[in-house]
């Protein structure tokens, strides 16, 4: 299969983001909403890597995203640096730091892995809203400053939309070459049998950690940008609930399928802006609907179209 | 080629293997049959570092290889097929193939090549190269694991039941490979329940009893051997 072939989808995505980005511009649900679904797919399209191809889950993921963005917001600010290297920094960080609980984490399997990780995330949660002068706690932390490209602001929804835009899929084309390169196949056969894995020569616990850190530093990457395009953070964003939703969009989409994690975020973020005439019954109809797709589609939703499409 | 010496393995409290001593020479296909439970596949992960012995050695080529991780076990051409296959089942057949390939380093041509040769082998495997290979069927599966375990170019194949669950038809394809594979220089440690399969492939045989060796000698004596046929190998 030629490179182009393979790509063709991954291409067909940019060219509808970018279209979307020229013609609605001014549309709510392109500037507004548009951008969240933008990291949303930076993020579960990471966590897929971990989840969907190395089969470990991880119930923390927010909490990489959250110390991705309060470190960005904070490095440059105390130091007076330039932002993209609070960026670069927070990523970093996080990259170790990911690398350090990995080494006990990852021993753990199934139940095990999920109950550390979601302690990792309460604590990082904790962390953030009891270190006050640092963060500023439960209130928030305001007044971050404003992103440039070289001497050009990013001060509106639409250039934050083309930004956001530029580097999901940047993890998109990443996750999409990885997965089908000498590594990918590794997560894949970890994910597999780690027994099996392991009788290939497939470094198993290596090959795990390796996919826990890029997974935590792209959700840290991601983090930061979201500090500079909110300008205002606050704890509650990278809750424990959030690490939930994530996980949501990688299964609602379908695991393993870098295409199906992006249907998911898309979906996850659009359903509840068009729940919103429901009103009262909101989470209600929400809930319905996520039980109602994965007993009918309980390989996900991307995943299972596809297959009906193939198999025409 | 293998040597192992009086090598222990407990699954906790336990004894699986004691003081276990067996040989492989070069180009040598030896069984190792016996009854359920009896220590076979322990063996044979003991060999490929999956599992770490308690005492004893393994010695490969004169050289220890107890200690070492799995990954630079099959560096040194050691490849084990696991017991029930163990294909990986969302990725494709070829995907399943070049993972086999993991520990070689080879340029694009070079695997293609390998690839090439392995579909000379099994046609039917060609054939599907681009399903998943959870959708094959048993002797498929079985044919795919061990083409995988031949990617990886071995010099020594640890098969782990080969046979188990398939059709009659389908052992005797399997077995005739198998013996093929031997003929072409690569050396075998087969572990079988279906003894007599085992036997009339085999030079050697170990007759393993309860974690010991039971008994052992050439595969044509221990086959005529009505004594240890009734008492080892019950038919």
């Amino acid at each position: 299969m030629s490179s182009i072939k393979k790509l063709s989808g991954f291409y067909i995505l940019s060219l509808l983001g970018i279209l979307l980005g020229v013609f609605f511009a001014d549309n709510y649900f392109v500037s507004v909403v548009g951008v969240i679904v933008g990291f949303h797919i930076i993020l579960a399209v990471s966590l897929n890597l971990l989840m969907g191809y190395s089969g470990q889950i991880s119930l923390g993921h927010a909490a990489f995203f959250g110390l991705g963005a309060y470190i960005s917001a904070i490095v440059p600010d105390k130091f007076n640096i330039n932002p993209w290297i609070g960026i670069l920094t927070a990523m970093i960080i996080v990259g170790l730091l990911a690398y350090i609980i990995s080494k006990p984490i990852l021993k753990l399997k199934g139940h095990y892995l999920a109950m550390a990780t979601l302690g990792f995330g309460v604590i990082v949660y904790i962390f953030l809203v009891q270190t006050v002068s640092l963060t500023g706690g439960p209130d928030g932390m305001g007044d971050i400053a404003t992103l440039y490209i070289g001497s050009y602001a990013i001060d509106s929804d639409v250039k934050w939309y083309f930004v956001v835009l530029f580097f999901a899929l940047l993890v998109v084309w990443l996750s999409l070459n990885l997965i089908n390169s000498r590594a990918g196949r590794a997560m894949r056969a970890v994910a597999g049998s780690e027994y099996a894995a392991e009788m290939m020569g497939v470094d198993t616990s290596q090959t795990k950690t390796k996919v826990f850190v890029i997974s935590a530093v792209f959700c840290a990457g991601a983090g930061g940008l979201f500090a500079f395009q909110q300008g205002f953070l606050s704890p509650d964003s990278f809750s424990f609930f959030f690490s939930i939703e994530l996980v949501t969009m990688v299964v609602l989409g379908g695991m393993a399928s870098t295409y199906g994690a992006i249907f998911g975020a898309i979906i996850l973020t659009l359903l509840p802006e068009f729940l919103v005439v429901f009103e009262d019954y909101e989470m209600l109809i929400f809930g319905g609907i996520l039980i109602f797709m994965m007993i009918f589609m309980p390989k996900g939703l991307f995943v299972t179209l596809a297959d009906k499409i193939n198999s025409k | 080629m293998l040597k192992i010496k009086n090598i222990q393995y407990s699954y906790g409290n336990i004894k699986a293997l004691h003081n276990i001593s067996l040989q492989v020479k070069k180009g040598e296909l030896v069984a190792l049959v016996g009854s359920n439970g009896a220590g076979k596949s322990t063996i044979l992960s003991c060999i490929s570092g999956i599992r770490k012995i308690k005492n004893g050695s393994i010695k490969y080529n004169n050289q220890e290889i107890s200690g070492l991780s799995p990954t630079k076990i099959v560096n040194l051409k050691i490849s084990q097929i696991p017991e029930g296959r163990l294909v990986f089942a969302p990725l494709s057949v070829e995907d399943n193939l070049n993972l086999g390939a993991f520990s070689i380093k080879k340029n694009k041509q070079q695997k293609q090549k390998m690839l090439d040769d392995i579909y000379q082998i099994f046609p039917i495997l060609y054939d599907k190269k681009q399903q998943s290979a959870g959708m094959l069927s048993g002797g498929q599966q079985q044919m795919l694991a061990i083409g995988r375990a031949l990617m990886s170019e071995p010099e020594l194949l640890l098969l782990d039941e080969p046979s188990m669950g398939l059709a009659p038809l389908l052992v005797q394809e399997i077995f005739k490979i198998i013996r093929q594979l031997n003929l072409q220089g690569v050396s075998m440690l087969l572990v079988e329940q279906n003894a007599k399969a085992a036997l009339d492939i085999s030079s050697y045989a170990y007759v393993i009893e309860n974690g010991e060796v039971a008994t052992c000698g050439k595969s044509k004596e221990i086959i005529n051997d009505e004594k240890i046929k009734k008492a080892y190998l019950g038919y």
